[in-house]
């Protein structure tokens, strides 16, 4: 195998250990709103382990790739305190300013063309994740944008952020890209078995 | 400047126009709404023969009437 293709490869599999590492980490978030809405969720299977799994994921897509990895993780924390606009967290910090110092540390780290693609596409990722929600009834939830926004602006601002992070980081665009349906998927396919079996 | 970035300024100024047409429009149909709600009230009151809001009778009220006597005063 050559060396651009092992690399690819390395940075396709960081992605997705990423991926999955997010979602684990929204499921932990959202299980009691997700239990709610009935929405298949990770947490219904793992349970509190869901946080070690995530830590593994995000292990292993650093190694694999920090360069790739690390910024997709930070950009979807920085994504998600978008949905909680005043909240104040632990740290005696509101929710932007944890954005902020997220941000500025990816910046220093990574540099602002990765912080600044990985944040843009995950937040158009959150924003397809709303409208799908929407369309399947679970968009009861105050915080999904389409209750925020409406459904041709969140559809129209989903598509700009991709563009945005597409002309920013291509590669990267792509690799989430191909990525992101993949763990939905995967996530929704095993997060409604795992209800069936509770319900038996 | 590349695909990419046509694709987003067309996108971009769409999603411009679609929110102002959207907030436009919600102000001009309710405008048009409050015009049209009492009179189309009406129509399904005289048509049904009974007051679509609190159900009240509408007494006298034939094809060749224009105007019944009735016992709701949202008819009126």
């Amino acid at each position: 195998m050559s060396g651009a293709s092992f690399d690819w490869l390395r940075s396709l599999a960081a992605t997705l250990l990423a991926g999955f590492a997010i979602k684990l980490m929204d499921d932990y978030l959202d299980h009691d709103m997700d239990r709610i809405w009935q929405k298949p969720s990770l947490y219904e299977l793992l349970g509190d382990a869901i946080l070690p799994y995530a830590i593994i994921a995000t292990s292993l897509g650093c190694a694999l790739s920090v360069q790739v990895a690390c910024p997709l993780v930070l950009g979807a924390y920085v994504a998600g305190m978008a949905r909680e606009s005043g909240a104040r967290y632990p740290s005696g910090l509101t929710a932007a300013c944890e954005a902020a110092l997220v941000s500025a540390a990816a910046f220093f780290l990574f540099g602002a063309r990765a912080t600044l693609s990985s944040v843009a596409l995950m937040f158009s990722l959150q924003l397809a994740d709303d409208l799908v929600d929407y369309s399947k009834e679970h968009g009861g939830n105050r915080k999904n944008f389409v209750n925020l926004l409406g459904k041709g602006e969140t559809l129209l601002l989903a598509i700009c952020l991709f563009l945005l992070g597409l002309i920013l980081d291509r590669s990267r665009a792509f690799l989430v890209l191909m990525c992101a349906p993949v763990v939905m998927l995967a996530a929704f396919y095993v997060g409604s078995r795992s209800r069936h079996r509770g319900g038996d | 400047m590349s695909v990419e970035g046509w694709a987003l300024l067309l996108v971009v100024a769409f999603l411009i126009g679609y929110i102002m047409g959207h907030r436009l429009g919600v102000i001009e149909g309710y405008r048009h709404g409050a015009v049209f709600s009492p009179i189309e009230l009406r129509r399904r009151t005289l048509e049904r023969g009974r007051c679509v809001i609190c159900g009240a009778p509408v007494r006298g009220v034939t094809q060749s009437e224009a105007v019944g006597d009735t016992g709701c005063r949202n008819a009126d």
